[in-house]
């Protein structure tokens, strides 16, 4: 298990972040209405974003570095749920409104 | 340089100024405003800088002047609250402000001598001066500045006119379709109380190590200012406003301003020139702690305090405006 393995697997696991963040490109560009908009794109920019942060893992060469991008991930698992879940309460709420006008 | 021509224009300078604050009718107070821009233009163009004297008198002569009348327009006169004793001359009621007006102006009136003098220019200007023929084809070299050595620079300032004018545009539109007074679901309200203090870890540490990381008094008072933004969106505007008064926003922005003024006026002080870091009594202390590089951790400071109090005021007077009230 020498460096070289590692930043392999690390490489792989940001190709597969750019695919899942393509694919949430894709969801917001294809997909017809807000709520399934949503469902494509925080669920693959989650998965996206945290995966590339992991393969940049073994390149970062001081344990600092590789501290802050535990954080970032940590904070990205935090807040983009927490944003996807704010933006269709939001849309709920004006389609109610909308539908009772 | 004609020294006495410059010492009649500051004279006529202060004495319309002292005309404008003295008047009590407001359109006449307008009118003495603009002679005053437009003298000072005049002096602009006496002291070799003829490009600072032109937006002088467009902006202030002009725009301004032209700002203040449809402000005027629009707005009713009240007579005075009952406290101000009516009997006072107004220069008493106005005490505190005009002292500290009178010893600005003391310690800025020498200064305003040494610009007319000979000046030894610092190396960059002497740079600029000598080569920006050569490096840009230009023969004006205010305009070489602005559009070739910090094009860049000046795109960003006119990408900010263009912020504020579509934020104005948004709130002179009419529409209000903000539901803000009583914030979001109880997930969000959980989780942004689980994300502020490293939000507000990271403003910190921006700000504070401004003089020896990337950041730096503005971008950390800029993520101070999302956490007060956050809190309108996701507690209500309500609850920011009591957590944070508007009063004490408007204290800190007026402080960290003050803060900044002061530390350049403790430059010319010294004898030094205005906001002149090391040459005045500031240490460089050890590179790379926190109490070193002279007056720019507090220069930081200040504009974080500018910064983000004035950012988050402005969001919650914006918001405020465009804000539905709650059923």
């Amino acid at each position: 298990m020498s460096l070289a393995v590692l930043r392999f697997t690390g490489g792989l696991c940001i190709a597969a972040g750019v695919f899942f963040s393509f694919a949430a490109v894709v969801a917001i560009l294809r997909f017809p209405d807000v709520y399934t908009r949503l469902h494509g794109s925080s669920k693959a920019l989650s998965g996206g974003a945290v995966l590339i942060l992991l393969g940049a893992l073994p390149y970062t060469g001081t344990a600092a570095g590789a501290m802050k991008l535990v954080l970032i991930g940590a904070f990205f698992l935090v807040s983009n749920p927490m944003a996807s879940h704010a933006i269709a309460r939001a849309a709920r709420k004006r389609e109610k409104e909308e539908n009772g006008q | 340089m004609n020294v006495s021509l410059l010492a009649v224009l500051y004279l006529f300078i202060a004495v319309t100024a002292l005309v404008a604050v003295l008047l009590e009718d407001l359109l006449s107070a307008f009118i003495t405003l603009s002679f005053t821009g437009v003298l000072m233009a005049t002096v602009f163009a006496l002291l070799r800088a003829p490009d600072v004297a032109l937006t002088q008198a467009i902006i202030n002569s002009g725009l301004v002047t032209s700002l203040l009348l449809v402000a005027y327009s629009q707005t009713r006169k009240i007579p005075h609250p009952p406290e101000v004793c009516d009997e006072c001359p107004s220069w008493l009621q106005v005490k505190v402000p005009a002292f500290v007006c009178s010893v600005l102006g003391l310690l800025l009136f020498r200064g305003l001598y040494s610009l007319a003098g000979e000046r030894s220019l610092p190396e960059a200007s002497v740079h600029y001066l000598a080569r920006t023929l050569e490096e840009t084809g230009a023969l004006n070299v205010v305009g070489a500045l602005l559009l070739d050595y910090r094009a860049f620079d000046t795109l960003g300032e006119t990408t900010v006119i263009f912020a504020s004018v579509s934020g104005v545009s948004i709130l002179l539109s009419g529409g209000r379709r903000v539901h803000s007074g009583h914030g979001l679901s109880y997930i969000v309200k959980r989780g942004m109380a689980l994300l502020t203090p490293f939000i507000l870890l990271y403003a910190a540490s921006i700000l504070f190590l401004g003089h020896l990381t990337p950041g730096g008094g503005f971008q950390g008072g800029s993520v101070f200012a999302t956490v007060a933004i956050l809190m309108c969106v996701v507690y209500g505007t309500g609850f920011e406003a009591s957590r944070i008064s508007s009063k004490s926003k408007e204290t800190l922005e007026a402080g960290g301003a003050i803060l900044f003024v002061l530390v350049g006026l403790l430059g010319i002080a010294w004898g030094a020139g205005f906001l002149s870091n090391l040459p005045a009594p500031f240490s460089a202390g050890t590179p790379g702690s926190l109490l070193s590089a002279g007056s720019m951790p507090l220069l930081n400071i200040a504009v974080g305090l500018k910064v983000g109090a004035g950012l988050s005021s402005i969001f919650y007077a914006m918001i405020k405006i465009l804000e539905l009230e709650d059923e």
